[in-house]
């Protein structure tokens, strides 16, 4: 069994239900799924993040509260500090603005695969489903990096 | 990584910008797109500048006339030989000169076109500002331009709708979410990737294309950026085309019965309520 991590998103009004699918489709991979939370509200969320299939919750915290809104350095290297010290080698986040801002800070850091705007994700076989031209084609793409992939 | 002092004390006491563009060859976006195998699409299309770079390449010839000097822009494509009419019409917007990097791929891989981009960059001398599109529409990778910052480890910012530079400074204002925006303030060298919206750019004139004809265009081998240790870090397993759309179903008859055969349809067929 492998350790994936879910980045969970937050707004004002909680979490993005988005995230909370992550989670779900993180367990059903038969996975240990580790959520990252920065807002500083982990404490709130935890059973709803535990009942939608976290096994463990990661609260990362800053200084002066660096980390409650929305910094992008700072956000993608806890969010890699995060992974490193849970030994998580798969990230999934949503495709949001902040995710599509995000995701690449982390996966260029780290030089590893990153598939964004997945519509289908194999944790397994480390294979994700997207469109290519606007959606006149979808293709499957295969991991191949050690640390492995951010969908 | 080439470190972060990537800018020329030259070029800034001279007050004079070099602006790398980065440019994709890409199928029109009005193009049928067929596949040639399981993992090729039939590339015998149409093909354009991508174009999310085309409004880079604007917005860096604005900046290099605003600057003046002996500012240049330089564009610089990871593509197969047919990508040279997408530098040719770069150098016909205005572009001083172009790098073109051999490739034999179709759709390569993020890492390895960033890595590639960063080498031919970085050997090309000392840059102030890389503008690349924020995504290109063939790939829709998304992660360019960040993988690029991350090898010269300058700042980023994507999804620029709006741009000022001025004595080492870029403000960029950015699209964030619920149509919200931000701005940001970086120093350069760093990386912007821009938007459609930020401009609209210019249509080269015919002098203009002829002129563009004996500008450089320097070939750059892939074996000569030391790529032997690049590999990709994904591989496309199958390229599929849609399902076909069902046609249209259409009930004619009174509005009655209309009524209780869609409610039928929905229930039993689309299985939606």
């Amino acid at each position: 069994m492998g350790k994936i991590a879910v980045f969970i998103e937050t707004t004002e009004d909680g979490i993005k239900p988005a995230s909370l699918e992550l989670l779900s489709a993180g367990q059903q991979s038969g996975n240990e799924v580790y959520a990252l939370v920065l807002d500083g509200r982990a404490d709130s969320y935890q059973q709803e993040l535990a009942a939608h299939g976290a096994n463990k919750i990661v609260s990362v915290r800053s200084a002066e509260n660096l980390l409650d809104s929305y910094q992008p350095s700072l956000y993608a290297q806890a969010v890699i500090g995060a992974m490193q010290g849970c030994d998580c080698d798969t990230l999934l986040a949503v495709s949001s603005a902040l995710g599509r801002d995000l995701l690449p800070r982390v996966a260029a850091t780290l030089d590893c695969a990153l598939v964004m705007d997945c519509v289908g994700i194999d944790l397994a076989a480390q294979t994700a489903r997207k469109s290519h031209f606007s959606g006149k084609t979808w293709a499957t793409l295969r991991s191949r990096a050690k640390i492995r992939s951010h969908f | 990584m080439y470190g972060s002092a990537i800018l020329s004390q030259k070029q800034k006491e001279k007050k004079t910008l070099k602006i790398v563009v980065c440019v994709k060859h890409v199928p029109d976006t009005a193009a049928t797109i067929k596949l040639s195998d399981e993992t090729h699409y039939n590339d015998t299309v149409k093909f354009v500048i991508n174009p999310h770079d085309e409004t880079a390449l604007e917005q860096a010839l604005q900046l290099r006339d605003q600057v003046g000097g002996d500012s240049e822009v330089v564009v610089v494509t990871f593509g197969k030989d047919a990508a040279l009419t997408t530098l040719r019409h770069s150098l016909a917007m205005g572009a001083n000169r172009a790098l073109h990097i051999k490739s034999e791929e179709q759709l390569p891989d993020p890492y390895v076109t960033a890595a590639v981009l960063a080498r031919a960059i970085a050997e090309d001398g000392p840059v102030d500002i890389i503008f690349t599109g924020m995504l290109s529409v063939d790939s829709e990778g998304m992660q360019t331009p960040y993988r690029l910052a991350a090898h010269f480890n300058i700042p980023v910012s994507t999804g620029v709708i709006d741009f000022h530079y001025e004595e080492g400074s870029v403000t960029v204002k950015r699209e964030v979410e619920g149509a919200a925006r931000e701005v940001l303030q970086m120093k350069s060298p760093c990386v912007v990737a821009v938007s459609f919206g930020l401009n609209q750019p210019r249509y080269p004139k015919m002098p203009d294309i002829i002129k563009a004809k004996k500008k450089e265009v320097k070939e750059i081998q892939l074996a000569s950026l030391n790529t032997e240790n690049l590999s990709p870090k994904t591989e496309c397993l199958k390229m599929e085309l849609p399902d076909e759309k069902a046609a249209a179903k259409i009930l004619a008859g009174n509005v009655q019965d209309n009524a209780k055969e869609l409610l039928h349809l929905l229930r039993e067929e689309a299985k939606v309520l």
